[in-house]
């Protein structure tokens, strides 16, 4: 029975969200999963709906792999170019931080075709990067970086008529990661408003997505093409099946927390919309067989993805061990349930994950269980856009204000900043390029400049100062006096009824690690395989595993979640997994 | 900012901006000269509101100028609020009144804004497009401080009697400027004067342990 028609009929428990206070933690934000609303999965849906093709417009590139390069995919409506420069690099100015001056490629997203003279004037930009200037034409401004070990290791044994060596493919996952990806208006670009109501463009970061999805084609065509030049007719391309299993990395710092604190209606969008998935999925009363069937599959294509999940960090790695063993569990347990055939079987895997597992291993259920379910959640995708327009009632009265506070920052009122355990961190941007960083406020110069993302401390602050004036005040009253407290007003005003808005932890204290705020974000990307390095950065890889180009008409668009590789633990099962 | 303004004034400020670029101006001379203001402490933050019979009135506490940065975010709350009370107000010696039109202007609500130095009048109607009228060669955009009124409900039969106008189509213009951007002059080199105000010097101890990633990666 397909459950999307039977959606209303089969579902007579109300709808169960899981709480704020429990999701917007940093720890639990920090275990996340990708799911089928990732925005990478829902870009490739949308290529092979809507039958996008592909075309290599120029490859002017020489036997070493430097030159220039035009990509487009033509859309229903329009038309995007990928415009690559690949340029040489000497091994000591090869950084993934912002603060680097050179890379192994850089690139535009245009709008459009480009001409010779937009080509002329973005190869006297584009590779400088931020100190370069744009033009509308441009949407997104990006750079790579080669992984020279598995680069070079592939350029040899193409060139030498042998396949890469499976086993170094997969521990480093592509040939090239972007260290920066810049969208929205950056350094005169296009603003977010030129595209923001193409269907194409409406989702969260499909632009960007869509950028790096052809970065990954023009990493395998640069990695190729360099083989032939070295190894004439003896070399051979790679198979279609490792180029599949090789995404784009990436490494992410701490520029991508300032965007989770100042997009806070676009988060609750986001959080809303898996939330309501899973609440979905949770109240259906009747099983079929086919989703039954899907989960079981699933499981087992999961116990590989996660059994290929090397990291050197070794905190990751216990994470991930005992993510070994509840996926065991969840088998069992599955099997078990299964054969009782009981109503609402999500709702109860989910509660027994719940009390179980970790929260690695809880948020992997989650995904795991909205994975089959494409026809009752993939229109939610849709919801996952929002205007953050926020706004001061100026004749609101402080006494309301404070009661917002109490009702809806509980949470931030409970941390005791006169600690300084609870302040040590500011956020600040470095003279270095703009480079976020984290200080520690007693040791280093800066506080004065920090960047506003204490919501907790300045919310808590700002309950302060209320309680010493008067209820009847109105808003606009006290801001006259109190400037220093607009941005905080606006977001308490403005955010009382989005309950997944705000991080609700504190993200100035002694033990705050940013990398869950990477992870949050990442998750939603769709990036899988995330690689911790420190508690300020990871790595990750996106796209791994998604179909080439030439293969989206062709493939089931979503068989890429949970992508298991060709490796030597898991034998010729794990190939054939890749190769459904 | 760059001159002691608080973020939440700031951000309004970057929307009355992109308000100004929207409408194919470039906003930097506007942004130079009130930053300027509080920099040489001309101006200040700090308002004081009062009601008389006819108008709600916003001043500043001091002896400076109220800066518009402060009136504009003002005027902004006040015109986005549903309410029929206060038809009107009065914004007395705000050192860049167009800044004020601006903070208006992104408000999307119709309404007229002038002053007197030297005489004008901004109408903006329902469809966002905006309409200035003024009377002498300066055109008011960059006027001197001046006391500016707010009317949401105004008679524009006046308008007539002024010598020169402009008009913005705003969609039309807005669509023009993302498709091919605005031209930008000399004094956005002072804003970024500001803004490098608000960056941290680098040190090499945060150079290396203040963000993620190696110095060298040869991965």
């Amino acid at each position: 029975m397909p459950e999307t028609k039977s959606f209303q009929e089969n579902q007579t428990l109300p709808l169960k969200h899981r709480s704020p206070e429990s999701l917007m933690r940093l720890d639990r934000m920090g275990a996340s999963f990708p799911t089928r609303l990732s925005f990478m999965r829902t870009l490739i849906r949308r290529m092979a709906r809507e039958r996008w093709k592909f075309e290599r417009l120029r490859f002017e590139v020489d036997d070493q792999g430097f030159g220039t390069s035009v990509y487009a995919v033509h859309t229903p409506h329009r038309t995007y170019s990928l415009i690559a420069f690949s340029h040489a690099l000497e091994p000591d100015q090869r950084t993934d931080r912002v603060i680097a001056e050179a890379w192994d490629a850089t690139f535009n997203l245009f709008d459009g075709i480009p001409e010779q003279e937009d080509l002329d004037r973005l190869r006297e930009n584009t590779p400088r990067q931020e100190a370069g200037r744009y033009l509308p034409s441009e949407l997104v401004l990006s750079r790579a970086n080669k992984s020279l070990r598995l680069f070079d290791h592939v350029v040899k044994r193409l060139a030498d008529g042998l396949q890469p060596d499976v086993s170094l493919l997969n521990s480093v996952g592509y040939l090239m990661r972007t260290t920066a990806v810049y969208g929205s208006g950056k350094f005169g670009s296009a603003d977010r408003a030129k595209i923001s109501s193409r269907p194409e463009a409406l989702g969260a970061f499909q632009i960007e997505m869509l950028n790096v999805f052809l970065i990954r084609w023009f990493s395998i065509d640069l990695v190729e093409h360099v083989a032939r030049c070295q190894g004439g007719s003896k070399a051979v391309g790679m198979e279609a099946h490792l180029k599949q299993s090789l995404g784009i990395g990436n490494a992410t710092g701490l520029g991508m927390a300032p965007f989770l604190v100042n997009h806070p209606k676009l988060i609750h969008q986001w959080v809303s919309a898996k939330e309501n998935a899973l609440a979905r999925v949770r109240g259906l009363k009747n099983v079929s067989r086919d989703s039954l069937q899907s989960f079981e599959n699933l499981l087992e294509k999961v116990r590989i993805h996660i059994s290929q999940w090397r990291v050197d960090d070794e905190i990751q790695t216990r994470k991930i061990h005992q993510l070994k063993q509840e996926l065991e569990t969840m088998c069992q347990e599955f099997e078990k349930r299964r054969a009782q055939n009981p109503e609402y079987l999500w709702d109860q895997l989910l509660k027994f994950a719940q009390s179980r597992f970790s929260l690695e291993g809880q948020e992997l259920t989650v995904s795991m269980m909205i994975e089959p379910h494409g026809d009752l959640v993939d229109e939610l995708a849709e919801t996952m856009h929002a205007s953050e327009e926020m706004k001061i009632q100026p004749r609101m009265p402080l006494e309301k204000l404070k009661l917002l506070i109490e009702d809806h920052y509980q949470w931030a009122l409970e941390i005791d900043f006169s600690q300084s355990a609870n302040r040590k961190q500011f956020w600040y941007y470095s003279e270095d390029k703009l480079e976020p960083r984290l200080g520690d406020r007693f040791q280093e110069p800066g506080e004065e400049l920090e960047m506003p993302l204490a919501v907790a401390r300045d919310v808590s602050e700002l309950y302060g100062t209320l309680e010493k004036k008067p209820g009847d005040q109105s808003t606009a009253e006290f801001l006259m006096g109190h400037p220093e407290f607009r941005r905080t007003v606006r977001r308490v005003q403005s955010l009382h009824s989005f309950s997944y808005a705000e991080i609700r932890d504190n993200l100035i204290g002694e033990n705050v690690k940013p990398i869950d705020l990477l992870r949050f974000k990442l998750a939603f990307f769709g990036a899988t395989k995330f690689d911790p390095k420190s508690d300020l950065w990871t790595r990750i890889t996106m796209f791994q595993g998604a179909p080439m180009p030439e293969e989206l008409t062709t493939c089931d668009p979503d068989a890429w979640a949970f992508p298991v590789l060709p490796g030597q633990d898991e034998g010729s099962h794990a190939a054939s997994v890749v190769a459904e | 900012m760059g001159a002691q303004v608080p973020f939440g004034i700031a951000e309004e400020f970057a929307l009355w901006s992109v308000w100004m670029g929207s409408s194919g101006m470039d906003p930097a001379p506007h942004g130079n000269r009130v930053l300027n203001y509080l920099d040489q402490e001309q101006s200040t933050l700090q308002g004081k509101l009062s009601r008389n019979s006819k108008n709600l009135h916003l001043n500043s506490t001091t002896d400076q100028f109220l800066s518009a940065l402060q009136a504009g975010c003002f005027v902004g709350d006040w015109l986005g609020e549903d309410q029929e009370t206060d038809p009107s107000m009065v914004i007395e010696n705000v050192d860049v009144p167009f800044l004020v039109a601006a903070a208006a202007g992104h408000s999307s609500t119709p309404c007229t804004v002038s002053w007197s130095e030297p005489e004008c009048w901004i109408v903006f109607d329902t469809n966002r497009n905006w309409e200035m009228s003024w009377n002498g060669k300066v055109r008011p955009d960059f006027s001197g401080p001046s006391t500016v009124s707010i009317n949401r409900d105004p008679d524009v039969d006046d308008l007539v009697e002024f010598e020169n106008r402009s008009f913005c189509e705003f969609q039309k213009t807005r669509q023009q400027v993302l498709n091919e951007g605005i031209r930008t002059g000399e004094e956005w080199s002072s804003i970024m004067s500001y803004f490098r105000r608000c960056l941290v010097p680098s040190s090499i101890q945060s150079r290396e342990s203040g963000a993620g990633a190696g110095l060298v990666d040869t991965d």
